[in-house]
C-alpha cells in the first residue's frame, strides 16, 4: 500500500524546500543534503500512508533529522563539512540587504554555520528549526517528539554556544 | 511589587534570561528589570548586542531550493511499474470479494469471446494444390447433396400421388364440408387427383 499521489505530489511541493534546508544546514554539505532530501521523500511514498496528512510536516523534519545524524555518524572522526552560507542559494531572504551588509552578513553566516557545527544534538537541530527555519517551540517539541521544557532548555544552551563561539572569534579577530 | 530577587539580578543571571527577554517570554516587570540593568552595565549590553547580531544573523541565511535531479529522482522512483500497477489492480479487486468474482467472470468471458475471434481474422494460408482439391470435394458433394434430393423428390410424389397416401385425408375433410353432395351418413367417395395433371407440372 502506498500514498495517494496527489496527496504525495502536495506534500513534496509543500515540504521539500524545508525538508532539503534542514538537511544542508544539519550536514553542511549539500550532496549528502541532496541525497538525504531524495532517501526522505522516497520515504514518505512508501510509509506516507501511515501518517496522518495533517503531520506529515512534523514527521518529515522529524525523518530529516534521524537521517542526517546517521550520515554524520558515519563520517570519519574529526571530519566536519561547513558550507559556505552562499552556497546554492537561489532565493535570497525577504528584504535581502545591500551589498555591504551582504558582505558582513556573509561573513557572519560563515561564523554561525561553523559555530553550528561545533554543536552536539539536539541543540544543533532546536536552534536551526527555531532560529532559521521559524518554528515554534511546539512545533520543534511535535517533530522531535521532545517536551517543551526539553526544547527550551536545548535552545538556551544552542544560544549560549553560540555566543561563547562568537565572542571567541571576535577576540581573536580584536587581538590581531 | 517587583521581587528582591528579581531587583538584585548579577549580570550572569541576566545573561542567562537574555534569551527568554529577546523572545519576549518574560514578565513585563522582570522584562524591565533586565533593561534597566543591561542599559547600565556595558558587559551584558554587549552580551545583548551580541545575541541580537546571532539571532538576525541566523534569520538571515537563506532557504534552499531542493535541486530539480532531486526531484527527477524522486518521481522516478515513486511512479509505479507496469507489473505495480497490475498488482495494485488486482488487490484492489480482491479487497472487495463479490465485485472481484464478477471482473473475474467478465475477464473470461471477454477472452472466450473476443480472442478466437481475432485469431480467425488472420487468414490462412493454403496452397494452390489445397484449395483445388477443396472446390473438387466441394462440387462432389454438392452433386451428392443434389442427386439425394431428387430422388427424395420422386419418392415423395409417388407416395402421395400414386400409392393415395392423401386419400384418407381427403375423406375426412370432404365428409365435414358434405363435398362429395351425398346425404350424410352415405359412404363418402374417394378422390384422386387425375395421375396426367401432376406429372405434367413436374
Amino acid at each position: 500500500m502506498r500514498m495517494e499521489r496527489d496527496v504525495f505530489d502536495a506534500a513534496v511541493k509543500i515540504h521539500s524546500r524545508r525538508v532539503f534546508t534542514l538537511a544542508v544546514y544539519l550536514l553542511g554539505e549539500r550532496e549528502e543534503a541532496e541525497d538525504v532530501t531524495q532517501e526522505v521523500l522516497i520515504r514518505l511514498w512508501r510509509k506516507g500512508h501511515e501518517v496522518d496528512p495533517e503531520r506529515i510536516g512534523p514527521w518529515l523534519t522529524r525523518v530529516t533529522r534521524n537521517a542526517a545524524i546517521d550520515i554524520i555518524r558515519r563520517r570519519k572522526p574529526g571530519v566536519r563539512a561547513v558550507m559556505d552560507p552562499g552556497d546554492g542559494s537561489t532565493d535570497p531572504p525577504e528584504g535581502s540587504p545591500g551589498p555591504e551588509r551582504l558582505a558582513q552578513s556573509s561573513q557572519l553566516g560563515s561564523r554561525l554555520l561553523a559555530a553550528l557545527h561545533t554543536m552536539s544534538e539536539p541543540q544543533r537541530s532546536v536552534v536551526i528549526l527555531r532560529e532559521i527555519q521559524g518554528l515554534s517551540y511546539r512545533e520543534i517539541g511535535d517533530a522531535l517528539e521532545m517536551p517543551l521544557s526539553t526544547v527550551r532548555v536545548s535552545l538556551h544552551r544552542g544560544r549560549r554556544r553560540l555566543r561563547e563561539e562568537l565572542r571567541e572569534v571576535r577576540h581573536d579577530v580584536a587581538a590581531c | 511589587m517587583m521581587s528582591r530577587r528579581v531587583e538584585r539580578l548579577t549580570c550572569a543571571e541576566v545573561q542567562d534570561r537574555l534569551d527568554a527577554w529577546i523572545d519576549g517570554d518574560l514578565e513585563g516587570e522582570e522584562a524591565g528589570v533586565l533593561e534597566a540593568h543591561v542599559e547600565r552595565c556595558p558587559e551584558c549590553e554587549a552580551e545583548r548586542r551580541l545575541a541580537d547580531e546571532i539571532r538576525a544573523g541566523l534569520r538571515g541565511l537563506p532557504e534552499f531550493d531542493v535541486p530539480d535531479r532531486v526531484i527527477k529522482a524522486v518521481r522516478d522512483q515513486t511512479t509505479p511499474t507496469i507489473g505495480e500497477r497490475a498488482r495494485g489492480l488486482l488487490d484492489a479487486v480482491f479487497a472487495r470479494p463479490v465485485p472481484a468474482m464478477a471482473a473475474v467472470a467478465a475477464i473470461v468471458l471477454f477472452m472466450l469471446a473476443v480472442v478466437p475471434w481475432r485469431q480467425s481474422e488472420t487468414p490462412p494460408r493454403y496452397t494452390a494444390e489445397e484449395v483445388e482439391r477443396a472446390a473438387e470435394e466441394t462440387k462432389l458433394a454438392l452433386a451428392y447433396v443434389s442427386s439425394i434430393t431428387r430422388r427424395a423428390e420422386l419418392q415423395v410424389r409417388r407416395r402421395v400421388f400414386e400409392d393415395g397416401a392423401v386419400s384418407a385425408t381427403v375423406r375426412g375433410i370432404s365428409r365435414s364440408l358434405d363435398w362429395t353432395g351425398t346425404a350424410a351418413g352415405a359412404e363418402p367417395t374417394t378422390t384422386v387427383l387425375p395421375k396426367q395433371n401432376h406429372e405434367g407440372s413436374s
